[in-house]
């Protein structure tokens, strides 16, 4: 196909859309607003649709494993792609078939998933505190500046510190609501400019990394 | 070259403690308050004021966009926000109109188990679809979410019981963002946070209050006060409007115990780091 | 119904220790659960945002919205990225993303995000003179750290002090970011834990 079909037009969709969109935030149109809402709809509708995508990668990357009994990286790692898989198909199957809002699927999502899935992440809590204890050192004015206030918040937010120090209450709120605020809402602001350009450099076509590769 | 004796000061021994050991002492800290019944009291923030004090300002009958980004990995640190603001908003005496969203696809089912962990005090006189409406999740993000500022009935064309949008008799005079009153939002997600600013407050005014877990206050902290008038950080903000509310000796005073004495070692031990390295990092300069 | 009562209780509490496991090892048990733990994830995304899609999407269009078979053909094409041939095809249907983003973004950045907070940092004058001392240091907090973010011309003499302090201002951010980060971990694994303990004694 041409260069038009697989290059050009999905440029020129991408900044029609977007202007439509972004333009429906500043001129009150009734055909702009409604085009704008349509569109918004049809890219939240087709975000959902990407979701399956994630679902065959995974299908693609732990298959192979499972069917050929690899060892790679680990080993017996067929055995935990088939965990994978069986967990991915088992759940996704159950939704789909039971409904999600069945109290049958919320009996299987709070015995076998629930219990661990923010766990798994949270241990690293664990960690963080060994952490802090053989890592946390003030060798310069950059590391009194970050360790003093960290130190200060972790009394202060539970809540024994203030009565063990009632003084850091006061201090506390200090550093939060106007060093920290301030500092952030710069930071916030820089950021934002920055991602005002990187949204116009993607409408006009400047920014093309998100087109998947031709083979 | 150093003696035998110096390098057994008690700063050396310090630093020698097994990982184990502390770990083992930070699971005793969380395990020992919560079987031993005991009383810490605790001041309320001005943010947490602020915030129960925001909701209780509001006009009769306000319209109140209650967000929960509910998913596993935030639930401990964000449910209990999520209960004591759900019973805030149900329990006002400015008989407020609640509307349920939810932008994480965990939401729905992560609000039925906090609805049966923590106690919901759902008072008799509100009925569904007349004061309070539960949607259900919003694909799409901050996509999702524009679309449900310009018009709800398109990203929810039924209730989470699949009541149609227009046979639910308080959704006749709420289409979008412009009928909202308030939004609030319970997330451990900056990205949330940012975009509700950026399509409810930003295109539409709508004033927003954060319950931010404590990985994302750093994100709302730029928003309050002019913005986010309030806010309600996690477990001990949970705690603390609990007790504006008036409920106590529940489910989360216990945690808050444990939370308190967790913190606390995770102080002692910062400050026992810090220390020791400066008395080694002295002596080995010396 | 026994039956059923034991496993709620039991088959979390396995999953529950295996997962602290990995504190003092890393060990096989813990590389199933962490295969198992992205198995299920990824199923209960799919189930749930199959049926986000199918409200809003498939049952308006069976009910006769016909125009929402355009998303629908428009998503179908993201998966010709896995057809080597016509991974092009994919591309109309990552545009709506990315177009939809980008505009919505734009759409509310300068009056939710931008102006807000240049507004109230520039409230200086207070009621009272801590008020106006206050604004004062939150104002020049606030340019310090933007300063920190100009980097087309060099960190040098005011600009390089401007910035030095900047980022110091930022760095007791970082720091409140980090305490308040292992907060949330902790409650996480408290709400766990205590969830364990009351099963085992039966509170």
């Amino acid at each position: 196909m041409s260069v038009t079909f697989r290059r050009l037009l999905p440029l020129y969709l991408t900044f029609i859309v977007a202007v439509i969109i972004a333009l429906r935030s500043f001129v009150v149109h009734p055909t702009l607003a409604l085009l704008g809402t349509t569109f918004l709809k049809w890219s939240s509708l087709i975000r959902a649709i990407t979701v399956g995508l994630g679902f065959i990668s995974i299908l693609l990357f732990h298959g192979p494993k499972l069917v050929s009994r690899s060892n790679d990286p680990i080993p017996y790692q067929w055995f935990y792609s088939g965990t994978t898989l069986f967990g991915m198909f088992l759940f996704a199957l159950l939704g789909v078939g039971l409904g999600v809002r069945s109290s049958s699927y919320l009996w299987w999502y709070d015995v076998f998933y629930r219990p661990v899935a923010g766990l798994s992440t949270a241990v690293s809590g664990f960690f963080a505190l060994t952490a802090m204890y053989r890592s946390f050192r003030i060798r310069s004015l950059e590391s009194l500046f970050l360790v003093g206030p960290a130190l200060l918040i972790l009394l202060y937010d539970a809540p024994i510190g203030t009565i063990l120090l009632p003084g850091i209450g006061p201090l506390a709120d200090y550093i939060f609501l106007y060093i920290a605020a301030s500092a952030f809402r710069g930071f916030i602001v820089a950021a934002s400019l920055g991602t005002i350009l990187t949204s116009m450099r993607t409408i006009i076509g400047r920014e093309k990394g998100y087109l998947p590769e031709e083979a | 070259m150093t003696s035998s004796s110096e390098e057994n000061t008690i700063w050396d021994k310090l630093m020698s403690i097994p990982d184990n050991a502390i770990q083992v002492v930070f699971l005793l800290c969380m395990i020992v308050p919560l079987l031993v019944p005991m009383t810490i009291p605790y001041g309320v923030t001005p943010p947490t004021k602020a915030f129960y004090d925001t909701i209780n300002a509001l006009p009769e009958g306000s319209v109140v966009l209650y967000s929960m980004q509910l998913i596993p990995f935030n639930y401990g640190d964000c449910a209990a926000a999520t209960a004591s603001i759900f019973n805030l908003l149900l329990n006002a005496p400015n008989n407020l109109r609640v509307i349920l969203v939810f932008p994480a696809s965990d939401g729905p089912l992560m609000f039925d188990i906090m609805s049966a962990d923590y106690e919901i005090l759902m008072p008799e006189w509100r009925k569904y679809g007349e004061d309070w409406v539960r949607f259900g999740y919003y694909a799409g993000m901050e996509q999702g979410f524009a679309t449900l500022c310009d018009d709800m009935k398109t990203i929810f064309p039924s209730d989470y019981f699949d009541n149609p949008f227009d046979d639910l008799p308080m959704m006749s005079d709420i289409k979008s963002a412009a009928d909202w009153d308030l939004l609030i939002e319970v997330t451990s997600y900056t990205a949330i946070v940012d975009y509700e600013v950026r399509q409810a407050y930003g295109r539409y005014g709508v004033p927003c209050l954060f319950a931010p877990a404590g990985m994302t206050v750093m994100s709302i902290i730029p928003y309050y006060p002019h913005i986010s008038k309030g806010f309600v950080m996690g477990l001990s903000g949970a705690a603390q409007l609990n007790s504006l509310q008036g409920i106590s000796g529940t489910l989360v005073d216990l945690m808050g115990n444990s939370f308190s004495f967790m913190t606390l070692e995770a102080f002692i031990l910062a400050i026992l780091g810090i220390v020791s390295g400066y008395m080694l990092r002295h002596r080995r300069s010396t | 119904m026994a039956f059923v009562e034991l496993m709620e209780s039991w088959i979390p509490i396995i999953l529950m220790i295996t997962a602290i496991s990995f504190i003092f090892y890393d060990w096989v048990g813990w590389r199933w659960l962490e295969h198992w733990i992205i198995g299920t994830g990824a199923g209960v995304i799919v189930a749930t945002n199959w049926r986000a899609l199918y409200r809003t999407g498939i049952n308006p269009l069976i009910g006769g919205d016909m125009l929402l078979i355009l998303p629908i053909i428009f998503g179908i094409c993201l998966y010709f990225r896995f057809i080597p041939e016509y991974r092009w095809v994919a591309r109309y249907g990552f545009l709506w993303v990315i177009a939809g983003g980008a505009g919505v973004t734009i759409g509310g950045i300068m009056q939710g995000q931008i102006l807000p907070q240049i507004i109230q940092s520039a409230k200086i004058i207070g009621p009272t003179s801590w008020d106006t001392f206050n604004g004062l240091v939150s104002a020049i907090i606030f340019l310090t750290t933007l300063t920190y973010f100009i980097f087309t011309k060099p960190h040098k003499g005011v600009l390089g002090t401007s910035a030095r302090a900047g980022r110091l201002f930022m760095m007791v951010g970082f720091g409140l970011g980090f305490s308040t980060l292992i907060q949330t971990y902790f409650a996480v694994i408290l709400e766990r834990v205590q969830w364990m303990t009351f099963k085992i004694l039966g509170i």
